[in-house]
């Protein structure tokens, strides 16, 4: 496992996704909400220690929904299946923005504060994407040394991967990586945490994340873009 | 004298202070708790709401206003023991089992609480049984329910079927809300309506009230 324990400063926080993260649009927030939430940010950038992990597998698909990673079979969907079909390789990472931007968040929410809560969950989401981006520039690296391409990241609970079969993934890396565990419903502690897997291989390309090739008419993501 | 027509641009303006401040001078100046709820703060969430829905303030400004209200009738509460006429009607809300989103959730719960309904918040990863204990608990109106993944919203039936097994599904109106969640799967697993925002909540938690 490749492990990286990282600083906030070390990760590119897009002001712009947070801003939609709070349902801006294309819009930005009036001075006053923006003091808010510059001041969450820079308490983010005080006390967050995100880390991001990832291992490299030798896999296959098995049929139109399932995939063997390293002898373990896991139920990906048919979707997801789709976009790995021409994968070499595969790796699966996790990315979190660390048990200490949780606390704080568990505190505010504690606090009664729902509008610091909302401002600190939209930055913390935010957070995790960036350790999910930082995490994937790393394994584009490994990629092309193997003069592979990469896919896009795909991640449980989405495209039809149910987060049960995250216990699955999980036991393809040592115990707790980067401090994530999973409680009883196979959701990830800390909450602003991401896993996913992404193919490697000389014929993968990377397909934008496109509802065309998706026949799940209930996405959000889709319902976003209509 | 306390001006309520401040209190009323507080709420809509989300100030917290200031609307603390003039309900405490209204306390203080004996003015019924029924007026300075029902003729101006509820209106200034009627008009935040109304101006979210025209695409003229955003969601954390309609925090904002959620948050002054919040701070205004914890004042009045106490004044309002043992009086139900200002309860819109009881709510019992959570992210369904397998989802920790709780977010949208939450900001419904302040918009629903904001706008007069007593709400019991059971927070994310909730699962049938808890939710059909807290209704027949609080004896609730409406149940609402969340959830932001495709692979989750699924269990939005079964607490449905559970409420049903438990026979409560004509005691209770069911709404669910999420990014997912759209009319048609409202209607597919048996839910009384769908909001696909914390304004047409309140709205739809008021129209099912009504038709009760």
């Amino acid at each position: 496992m490749t492990t990286f324990q990282l600083q906030l400063s070390d990760l590119e926080i897009n002001r712009e996704d947070i801003y939609l993260n709070l349902g801006y649009g294309g819009a930005e927030p009036d001075e006053h909400i923006n003091q808010l939430l510059e001041s969450v940010i820079d308490k983010a950038y005080q006390i967050c220690c995100p880390q991001v992990a990832y291992i490299l597998c030798d896999g296959k698909l098995l049929s139109q929904s399932y995939i063997e990673l390293n002898n373990i079979s896991m139920k990906i969907g048919s979707i997801i299946s789709g976009y790995l079909e021409q994968a070499d390789q595969y790796a699966v990472f996790v990315a979190t923005g660390g048990e200490e931007y949780d606390n704080y968040l568990q505190g505010i929410k504690l606090s009664g504060d729902i509008m610091t809560e909302f401002l600190a969950d939209a930055v913390g989401s935010e957070i995790a994407e960036a350790a999910v981006r930082y995490v994937n520039v790393k394994i584009e690296i490994e990629a092309l040394k193997m003069g592979y391409a990469i896919t896009k990241p795909y991640s449980p609970g989405y495209c039809g991967w149910n987060v049960r079969e995250q216990t699955q993934l999980f036991s393809l890396f040592p115990t707790q990586p980067c401090g994530i565990r999973l409680n009883d419903s196979c959701l990830m502690h800390p909450v602003k945490s991401v896993s996913g897997i992404v193919g490697m291989g000389s014929k993968v390309v990377e397909t934008p994340y496109g509802c065309d090739a998706c026949a799940m008419q209930t996405c959000y993501k889709r319902k976003h873009l209509a | 004298m306390a001006d309520l027509n401040v209190l009323y641009e507080s709420i809509v303006n989300g100030k917290l202070e200031s609307a603390v401040a003039i309900t405490k001078e209204a306390i203080a100046e004996g003015i019924s708790p029924q007026v300075i709820i029902n003729d101006y703060m509820i209106k200034g969430m009627e008009e935040m709401g109304q101006r979210f829905q025209e695409g003229r303030a955003y969601v954390p400004n309609l925090l904002m206003s959620a948050r002054a209200m919040k701070g205004s009738l914890d004042l009045l509460k106490p004044l309002l023991k043992g009086d139900t006429s200002n309860s819109m009607g009881k709510v019992i809300i959570g992210t369904v089992k397998g989802d920790l989103h709780d977010i949208g959730k939450n900001l419904v719960a302040s918009m629903l609480e904001g706008c007069g309904f007593e709400v019991i918040n059971l927070g994310v990863d909730v699962s049938s049984e808890k939710f059909v204990e807290a209704i027949i608990e609080h004896d609730a109106n409406i149940l609402c329910m969340s959830a932001l993944l495709t692979t989750t919203m699924v269990n939005m039936k079964e607490v449905i079927d559970a409420v049903e097994k438990a026979g409560l599904k004509d005691k209770v109106r069911i709404m669910i809300g999420g990014a997912p969640v759209n009319d048609k799967f409202s209607q597919q697993i048996g839910a009384d309506g769908f909001s696909d925002n914390a304004n047409s909540a309140v709205q739809l938690a008021k129209e099912l009230m009504a038709s009760n």
